[in-house]
């Protein structure tokens, strides 16, 4: 998108001179302004569908997940969800606070992601993850090794990009 | 006197915001619930396409029970092989962000498929966003409950 916006950005400067030399200051103004407007609506706009950016940034959050879990690093989780976090644990619903609760109590490295290619769409204010991972439990008694298919949903605040809803499902082996 | 009614006007000002506020996020929420039960309890049941293409993204995708990914054309695929459905759903939750808003609740689904009867029972976990007015179902991805 940066590169849409400089290109966009120099299309205005272009039309202004060039109304600059014909029309009067308030005229000029008038039309500076409205392309500035046309500019950023052009922006808004091309955050919309599949903004490299925007899907580049929602990609580093969901490793930045993988990590902080892997790490128990609760403090760098609590920033990338959501207060209002509906996550879908194993098939039952857990809060926010309770995930955090048992990321915290779980011994570090003692499953691991490995995950696989995902598709970030994304849609205004709205990002859709669908991807799979791979979950390995390490624990001497329940060795495993299982898929999961996996849809993430997060929202543009104020703050930026958090998570709002996060579930999986095992995919079969037929 | 004066300076007490200008306080109660202020007060008054400001109240009606947040209950204007409430009260959206009640309508929005009765609307999806809504929503919710006309997709799985009738448009699905009836294979309802046209209902479905309405609240239906173009862009939606479903994660099934099993794992399996589907667009929306996989999922008019699916239901043209199915004999019959039947969907049941309880303990509905809707959290708003915005013009986004997430629908969770508990389902089970008995359906016949090639003669042979099955059963599905599980959480399932909808992104909704409301385009100029009309929510739209993004996607929607299924897990099944152990519980």
């Amino acid at each position: 998108m940066g590169v849409a916006r400089q290109r966009l950005y120099a299309h205005t400067r272009l039309i202004a001179i060039h109304a600059s030399g014909w029309m009067g200051g308030r005229v000029r103004m008038l039309v500076v302004q409205m392309l500035f407007l046309s500019v950023i609506a052009n922006c808004i706009w091309a955050q919309d569908a599949s903004d490299p950016g925007t899907a580049a940034s929602i990609r580093a959050l969901e490793k930045q997940w993988t990590v902080g879990q892997s790490r128990n690093d609760n403090r760098a989780l609590d920033l990338i969800f959501d207060n209002a976090l509906v996550y879908v644990e194993y098939g039952r619903l857990v809060t926010k606070g309770e995930y955090l609760a048992r990321i915290k109590s779980v011994a570090p490295e003692a499953d691991q992601i490995v995950m696989e290619p995902m598709v970030v769409r994304t849609f205004g204010a709205t990002a859709i993850v669908v991807g799979s991972y791979v979950e390995k439990q390490r624990a001497p008694e329940k060795r495993t090794i299982q898929r999961w298919k996996f849809v993430d949903t997060w929202v543009y605040k104020k703050n930026g990009w958090v998570l709002v809803a996060a579930a999986a499902a095992r995919v079969s082996n037929q | 006197m004066k300076k007490l009614v200008l306080i109660a006007v202020i007060a008054c000002l400001g109240l009606q915001p947040n209950y204007a506020q409430s009260s959206y996020a009640r309508d929005t929420e009765s609307k999806l619930m809504a929503l919710e039960r006309v997709i799985r309890l009738q448009a699905l049941p009836s294979k309802d396409l046209n209902t479905l293409n309405t609240f239906l993204a173009d862009e939606f995708v479903l994660v099934t029970v099993d794992g399996t990914t589907k667009s929306k054309q996989e999922l008019w695929a699916y239901l043209q092989s199915v004999d019959s459905l039947r969907y049941s759903m309880q303990e509905m939750i809707v959290r708003e962000h915005g013009a986004t808003a997430i629908v969770t609740g508990l389902f089970q689904m008995w359906g016949m498929q090639r003669g042979k009867p099955f059963v599905r029972r599980g959480r399932f976990v909808d992104t909704w966003q409301n385009r100029e007015g009309r929510w739209v179902l993004l996607a929607s991805v299924s897990t099944p409950t152990h519980d």
